[in-house]
């Protein structure tokens, strides 16, 4: 089953979505091609960058176990933040009764990042939730603002 | 227009806005292995 490429109508994504929820695993791995660079650039808005990384497959995990729950499917972008943000949620709350939280902040930002890296998004992080996630989407993604909007269902306005 | 190039890219390149896309660039999606789509 081929799928053309680039940002996709809502009726294109649900096209894939009731496939995928029919089983077909190559619309699920395009629905994940078209949404990896969303879900990786909301979750380090939320939690340390090297938990954002194990958390991206928790994320599409989850959401493929909840597809037969998703009530509009052309909704599946927002649908799909919305996981990430709460998986987000839920591992930071955890992690942080188990861990000591500055050992983790020391151990992120000696992943090979500069001090200017970790500080931008030391910065960004304080944001209300749609400007922090927007700021990383579009500034460490590349994300363009059309392909924002038609992916997470947020608008300019 | 500089608020072209914040919007979508096009347009004449801001500054600010480049030396941002490269300082956060180290937490950009890469292809690798570990980003495959998952199998239940």
């Amino acid at each position: 089953m081929a799928f053309p490429s680039g940002v996709k109508s809502h009726a294109a994504d649900s096209a894939l979505v009731q496939s995928a929820r029919d089983g077909n695993r190559t619309a699920f791995g395009e629905l994940y091609e078209r949404y990896k660079r969303m879900v990786h650039g909301i979750l380090p808005a939320h939690v340390p960058y090297c938990e954002a990384e194990d958390l991206m497959q928790t994320v599409f995990v989850q959401a493929l176990q909840r597809l037969p729950q998703l009530r509009e499917l052309e909704s599946f972008g927002r649908w799909l933040a919305a996981i990430a943000r709460n998986l987000a949620s839920d591992h930071h709350r955890q992690r942080r009764n188990l861990v000591d939280i500055d050992k983790l902040k020391r151990a992120d930002s000696g992943l090979a990042r500069s001090g200017e890296s970790q500080a931008a998004l030391e910065a960004i992080r304080p944001l209300p939730e749609a400007y922090r996630e927007t700021l990383m989407l579009r500034l460490a993604e590349r994300m363009t603002g059309p392909e924002i909007a038609a992916r997470t269902s947020l608008t300019p306005d | 227009m500089h608020d072209e190039y914040l919007w979508d890219r096009s347009g004449e390149a801001d500054p600010e806005i480049q030396k941002l896309e490269a300082v956060l660039a180290v937490y950009r999606s890469r292809d690798r292995s570990k980003h495959a789509a998952p199998r239940i």
